[in-house]
C-alpha cells in the first residue's frame, strides 16, 4: 500500500502542474480548478483498475480530468441561472496574479494587463475552440491526441485549430 | 499551397511541426521550409504567426505559473494524498441499531401486537353483544306482541278499546289523535264488563254540547 501510494504521488507530481494549466482555462477560477484536479486524481486512484494500457496514461487521465471540468461548468451555469449577478463574474474580476514579466512596476502593470486581455479573449472562443487551442497549444498536445482526448476527428481538431488562432488575432488585434 | 503563397493553415500547421506537436508529413515541411525561405510575403506572414501564437504562448505560461505557484501545487498535492488514504481502506457498513437490539425490537413488537390483536377481537366480540342486548331494550315492541303477553282482561281490553290510529299527519311531538265517533260505537256495543264505566262517565259528545250552549 505505500509502495502504491509513492507511485502515485509521483504520477501526481508529474501531472499537476498541466493538468491544473487545463482546469484552469476550462473554470476560469483557480480554487475550482484546484478541486476540479483533486477530483480527477482521485478517480484515477480509484478507478486504476478500469485503466488499459494501449491508451497513455496521460490521455485517459485528461480525459477524466476534461469529463470532470465540464461537468463542474455545467453544475456552475445552472447554480448562476438562479442567481443575481452582483457584478461581473467573467474573467474581468478574476484577481489579478502577480506578474513576473519586468522588473519596473510599469512593465508588471502592462504584463498583467496582456495576461489579462489574452486570458479574456481566450475565454471568449466558443467551446471546441478554446478546447482544441489550450490543448494543442498551451499543453502541447498534438492533433492525433486532442483527437483522442476530445472524440473529435483529427482534421476537424485542425479546423478548430486554425479558426481558433485566426478569432484569437481578432480579438487581440494582431499581437498582444 | 494557395497558388505561389501558402496559406495561413499550412503557416500555422508549419509552426505546429517546428514545435514537434504536429506529426504532418516530413516531406510536405521540408517543401514549406525551402518555400519560406525563397517566398518573402510568406516568410513575414509566417513570422507574424508564430510571433503571435509564441507571445500568447509565452504571456499564458507566465500567467498560469503565478496562479499555480510551487506551494500552491505543493498544498494540492497533500490535499490528493490526504483524500486517497481513506480510499484504499476497505469500508465496511456498521449495523445500527445492531443485531441484537433489532432481535429484541422484533420480539417486544410481536408480543405487543399479539395483545393488542387478542384485544381488539375481544371489544369487536363485546361490542356485537352489547350492540344487541341494548337493541332490544330500547326499542319498543310491537302492539300485538305486549298485549299478547299481558292478562287476559288486559288483553279484552285491547281487542275491544277504540282503534287509536295515528292522524295522517302526525305531529312531530308524538301525540295521537283520537276520533271521538269512535266513542260512540264502543257504547253501541253494550260490553258487559264496561257497561258500568260506561254508566259513569259522561258522555264526551253530551259534555261538549252543554259546554256550547
Amino acid at each position: 500500500m505505500a509502495e502504491a501510494r509513492d507511485l502515485f504521488s509521483g504520477i501526481v507530481k508529474r501531472h499537476q502542474r498541466r493538468a491544473s494549466r487545463i482546469a484552469y482555462h476550462y473554470l476560469g477560477d483557480a480554487a475550482e480548478s484546484d478541486e476540479a484536479v483533486q477530483d480527477a486524481f482521485v478517480k484515477v486512484f480509484t478507478h486504476i483498475g478500469s485503466y488499459r494500457e494501449e491508451l497513455p496514461f496521460e490521455v485517459w487521465f485528461t480525459r477524466i480530468l476534461i469529463n470532470g471540468c465540464l461537468d463542474r461548468r455545467k453544475a456552475t451555469g445552472r447554480r448562476l441561472r438562479w442567481i443575481t449577478p452582483m457584478g461581473d463574474t467573467d474573467v474581468d474580476s478574476r484577481p489579478a496574479p502577480p506578474a513576473s514579466g519586468g522588473g519596473s512596476p510599469e512593465g508588471r502593470l502592462l504584463a498583467q494587463e496582456r495576461q489579462r486581455a489574452i486570458a479574456q479573449a481566450i475565454e471568449r472562443l466558443p467551446g471546441r475552440q478554446r478546447t482544441v487551442f489550450v490543448l494543442c497549444h498551451l499543453n502541447d498536445c498534438s492533433p492525433r491526441e486532442v483527437s483522442e482526448l476530445t472524440g473529435l476527428k483529427e482534421s476537424t481538431v485542425r479546423v478548430h485549430l486554425f479558426r481558433a488562432v485566426r478569432k484569437l488575432r481578432k480579438l487581440l488585434g494582431g499581437m498582444p | 499551397m494557395r497558388g505561389r503563397h501558402l496559406s495561413e493553415e499550412r503557416l500555422i500547421e508549419y509552426y505546429l511541426q517546428q514545435r514537434g506537436t504536429s506529426a504532418a508529413d516530413p516531406v510536405w515541411g521540408a517543401v514549406a521550409s525551402a518555400h519560406l525561405a525563397t517566398c518573402e510575403p510568406c516568410a513575414r506572414l509566417y513570422a507574424e504567426t508564430a510571433g503571435f501564437l509564441d507571445a500568447v504562448r509565452d504571456e499564458t505560461t507566465l500567467h498560469d505559473a503565478s496562479v499555480f505557484s510551487e506551494g500552491r501545487l505543493a498544498a494540492q498535492h497533500d490535499r490528493i494524498l490526504r483524500r486517497v488514504d481513506p480510499e484504499g481502506r476497505t469500508g465496511h457498513v456498521l449495523s445500527f441499531p445492531g443485531r441484537r437490539m433489532v432481535r429484541r425490537i422484533e420480539r417486544a413488537t410481536g408480543f405487543t401486537r399479539r395483545w393488542v390483536a387478542a384485544a381488539a377481537v375481544a371489544g369487536l366480540v363485546a361490542g356485537l353483544l352489547l350492540g344487541r342486548v341494548v337493541d332490544r331494550s330500547f326499542w319498543p315492541a310491537p302492539a300485538g306482541l305486549t298485549a299478547s303477553a299481558s292478562t287476559p282482561a288486559a288483553s279484552l281490553m285491547a281487542s275491544q278499546a277504540p282503534a287509536v290510529r295515528p292522524a295522517a299527519h302526525a305531529p312531530d311531538d308524538g301525540f295521537v289523535s283520537v276520533d271521538l265517533s269512535d266513542l260512540d260505537t264502543l257504547g253501541a256495543d253494550h260490553t258487559v264488563v264496561l257497561q258500568a264505566y260506561d254508566a259513569l262517565t259522561p258522555r264526551v259528545q253530551e259534555e261538549g254540547l252543554s259546554a256550547s250552549r
